[in-house]
């Protein structure tokens, strides 16, 4: 137990960490607060289906900085770091990693690995997901292109007694297409093709349809009392981890 | 249908591309996407309405041909049988003839009315030319303002051949209509057809004569009023009969303290006005009618031949006051040579440039000496040598005299001239009166030329313009009094300035004294209207000319070009807007 901090005295706060010494000072009644050490677990579940190729930069570029920092972030402070891959299937980086010096191990496993495949949440999280004893996080750093799943696969996590985090990872392409014309579009995961004229009438909906979608992705993790992040690949790299931990949560909740 | 410029009709070619860019779809672009989820919902609500949005895409090919069409019709303007009108061209003819300044009913002259109503006309043509009375004045044009302007600056003037141009525009212009806009309806009118003022020769002053008629109505009794420098002298009736004539002597013995006998401006008017004013009104300038004034230069010792010739002449009426003074003298008495007065140089030359009087110079030393030379010619017809015989004139010794017209000849060249300077004038004789030069001051000839010159500088030989001028004429100069400069013209419609060389000439707008100044002199010269054919407005010969069209609606008025342009402007943001809306 380390203390952390002082607050005000609310009725029926434990009488012996109130502070006298203050009280004898200020006439104010405060309470000392304490954290305790406790082992966290934190998984880290990056998404490599194809969608993640897209944008300029690419969203995965993004995304593995992003899972190289919050695996950094969680070796410095002697937490335990798993890394895990999923497209239609979960693949285990590394697991268990302990110690600051771990780190350039997880980092040259990360340069290996390649986006491919489309996303399947249901698939890739029907296996339970290994945890050890004391606090477990899941960091989940995805485009959440399989919107059907990732009920189940929230559901699942939570039921494993999991505390979920959602980082969800955007283009600027994705947002505002800026694209006008004939085209034929190609989905990255799914290799269809599709030929469409983008008006700016036709843009304009789509732009109101992936906002439904964003919101709807936002509704889904409140309902479920789970942390979510959006971030953009094109933002700088300090700019997306500040949004993911000051968003989650994750350093005052260690 | 025809087309005024068919070449036009090639911009039609512009469809070509309009219709390929429009049709050919092009090389489709990949884009890839990470999920194509949102853009198939997408495409499944527009192919709902996929009938309907084909139409649209039509619509887009129906604009931009519209405003192709739009454009080759700006551009080759046609003509349809029921939709679109002949293009109307006129000649417009006013008359500026006098009578157009006759007042209607209204207060408004003809001419004004003659104005409005071309203003009519100009707003339902398309193009138009302009002619007054005495020719063209704005070649056709089709801009329109520029006629209007012209239109306004349209003046009165004499000798109007509107009805000549009218009949040769019908011939030789038979693209244009033309319209003749003159006269109206007669209206009864009198004024002064003729008018004079003279002095005979043993006459103390002058008399005006005056013949007023009267056109049109019953004869009544008209109240004349009389002025005197722009102040009511006199008033007097006459019985407006077809022909009267009104006479009255200018006696300054009968107007005491008016000064009548100095000269000045006389106007006879009629005291109520009728529906032609130009004739209303009779101006004179009259002479004065008392003698001039004297003033003898002399080198210091005055020649007793010409004091005792002025002397004579003072005692007959023919001179006022005389000074006798020294050369030495010339500033103290420069201020009292006015206008009219006489400067006599006996023997010597003023020693500056003199700014006013009449200046005869006896004795003048500025050519070569002859000796006793022989007069062969003199200025017999001329004012200052009537009834002057000089055939056996003895002259010992004389000088040449340069400059100015000859007065005195002799076979080696003048020995006496008559010059202008300034608006001034000299006469220069090349001997004097002194008997060891010639027998001239021993002759009766000698106070007869002494007479002659003071009766011609009393009748306004110093003037440079004459006294009477015709309205709607120019006044021009009788002698020289500027050679560069401007005078300035102060008349009954302002003032203006007419430099002496490439101005404008000066023509009064309106009858009436005008006073023309210049270089410290100003002289007035009695403006009239006498024209007894002009007069008599009961006559109208002008032929009826068609009533104006009804003038065209202000969006006739936009050329066709601006209309056309705007329209495919319009066209264009049209399908921008809609373009974007996602309605195309």
């Amino acid at each position: 137990m380390e203390f952390s901090d002082y607050r005000h005295y609310t009725p029926g706060d434990e009488i012996r960490y109130i502070d006298w010494n203050v009280y004898a000072r200020h006439g104010t009644l405060f309470v000392k607060e304490f954290t305790a050490e406790e082992n966290v677990h934190a998984s880290i579940v990056l998404d490599v289906s194809a969608s993640m190729s897209f944008g300029d930069p690419p969203k995965f570029e993004a995304a593995r900085e992003v899972v190289a920092a919050l695996g950094y972030i969680g070796l410095a402070n002697f937490d335990t770091v798993s890394v895990y891959t999923f497209s239609d299937r979960l693949a285990t980086l590394r697991r268990f990693l302990r110690g600051r010096a771990r780190i350039f191990e997880l980092l040259s496993e990360l340069d290996r690995v390649e986006p491919g495949g489309s996303s399947d949440f249901r698939a890739a999280f029907s296996a339970p997901l290994p945890r050890l004893k004391g606090r477990s996080l899941v960091l989940l750093v995805t485009d959440f292109y399989d919107a059907g799943g990732l009920a189940e696969a929230l559901h699942s996590l939570l039921s494993q007694r999991f505390e979920v985090h959602l980082i969800h990872l955007l283009a600027r392409e994705e947002i505002e297409p800026q694209a006008r014309g004939r085209y034929r579009l190609l989905d990255l995961e799914s290799g269809r093709e599709r030929d469409v004229t983008l008006r700016p009438d036709s843009v304009e909906r789509y732009r109101r349809r992936f906002d439904a979608h964003c919101r709807e992705l936002e509704r889904t993790a409140r309902e479920r009392e789970v942390a979510y992040v959006r971030i953009r690949s094109d933002e700088s790299i300090e700019k997306r981890i500040l949004d993911v931990v000051r968003a989650g949560g994750i350093l005052e909740k260690r | 249908m025809s087309f005024d410029r068919p070449e036009g009709l090639w911009l039609l070619a512009l469809a070509v591309p309009i219709l390929a860019f429009h049709f050919y779809r092009g090389r489709i672009r990949r884009l890839p996407v990470p999920t194509l989820l949102f853009w198939e919902q997408i495409l499944v609500e527009e192919e709902r309405i996929s009938a309907l949005r084909r139409l649209r895409h039509y619509a887009s090919l129906l604009l931009n041909l519209l405003a192709l069409s739009v454009l080759t019709s700006a551009v080759s303007e046609p003509r349809v049988r029921g939709l679109t009108r002949d293009p109307v061209r006129l000649a417009l003819v006013v008359d500026t003839s006098p009578p157009m300044l006759a007042r209607e009913p209204d207060g408004r002259s003809r001419l004004d009315r003659a104005r409005e109503e071309a203003r009519t006309w100009l707003d339902s043509c398309d193009g138009a030319a302009l002619y007054d009375g005495q020719g063209l004045v704005e070649p056709f044009t089709d801009e329109i303002e520029r006629v209007r302007r012209s239109l306004g600056e349209l003046r009165v003037r004499p000798r109007s051949r509107a009805e000549e141009i009218v009949s040769d525009l019908r011939r030789t212009r038979p693209d244009l209509r033309v319209v003749f806009l003159a006269g109206g309806a007669p209206t009864p009118n009198r004024g002064w057809t003729e008018g004079v003022c003279v002095q005979a020769g043993e006459e103390r002053f002058p008399t005006v004569r005056l013949r007023a008629a009267r056109f049109g109505a019953e004869p009544v009794e008209e109240r004349i009023v009389l002025r005197w420098n722009g102040e009511v002298l006199a008033e007097r009736s006459i019985r407006g009969e077809a022909e009267t004539v009104f006479e009255f002597g200018v006696d300054p013995s009968r107007h005491p303290g008016r000064r009548l006998e100095l000269g000045g401006v006389l106007e006879a008017a009629f005291a109520s006005p009728d529906a032609f004013p130009l004739d209303d009104v009779a101006t004179f300038v009259v002479p004065p009618s008392a003698p001039p004034p004297v003033i003898v230069f002399h080198a210091g010792k005055p020649d007793p031949v010409l004091s005792s010739a002025l002397e004579a002449l003072a005692s007959r009426g023919w001179i006022g006051e005389r000074i006798l003074v020294s050369l030495s003298r010339f500033d103290r008495v420069r201020s009292a040579i006015g206008e009219g007065t006489a400067v006599i140089l006996d023997r010597c030359a003023p020693p500056e440039a003199p700014s006013g009087g009449s200046w005869l110079q006896l004795g003048a030393a500025s050519g070569a000496e002859l000796v006793r030379p022989v007069v062969t010619d003199w200025d017999r017809s001329g004012p200052l040598f009537d009834g002057v015989e000089l055939t056996s004139l003895a002259v010992q010794r004389a000088r040449l005299v340069r400059g100015g017209r000859p007065l005195i000849e002799t076979a080696s060249g003048p020995i006496a001239t008559v010059e202008r300077r300034a608006g001034l004038v000299f006469v220069a004789l090349g001997f004097s009166a002194d008997l060891a030069e010639s027998d001239f001051a021993l002759r009766a000839a000698f106070p007869l030329f002494l007479r002659n010159w003071f009766e011609w500088i009393r009748r306004g030989a110093t003037r440079a313009f004459p006294t009477q001028a015709s309205f709607g004429d120019a006044i021009v100069p009788e002698a020289e009094w500027l050679r560069e400069g401007a005078y300035r013209v102060v008349g009954a419609q302002g003032e203006s300035a007419h430099p002496v060389r490439g101005g404008e000439p000066i023509v009064p707008l309106w009858p009436g004294a005008v006073r023309i100044s210049a270089e410290g002199r100003e002289e007035f010269v009695a403006v009239n209207f006498f024209d007894s054919d002009s007069s008599d407005l009961a006559r109208s010969t002008a032929p009826a000319s068609d009533p104006a069209p009804l003038p065209r609606p202000w969006f006739r008025r936009i050329p066709y070009a601006v209309l056309a342009a705007a329209i495919v402007l319009a066209l264009l943001l049209l399908e921008w807007f809609l373009y974007h809306r996602g309605w195309i």
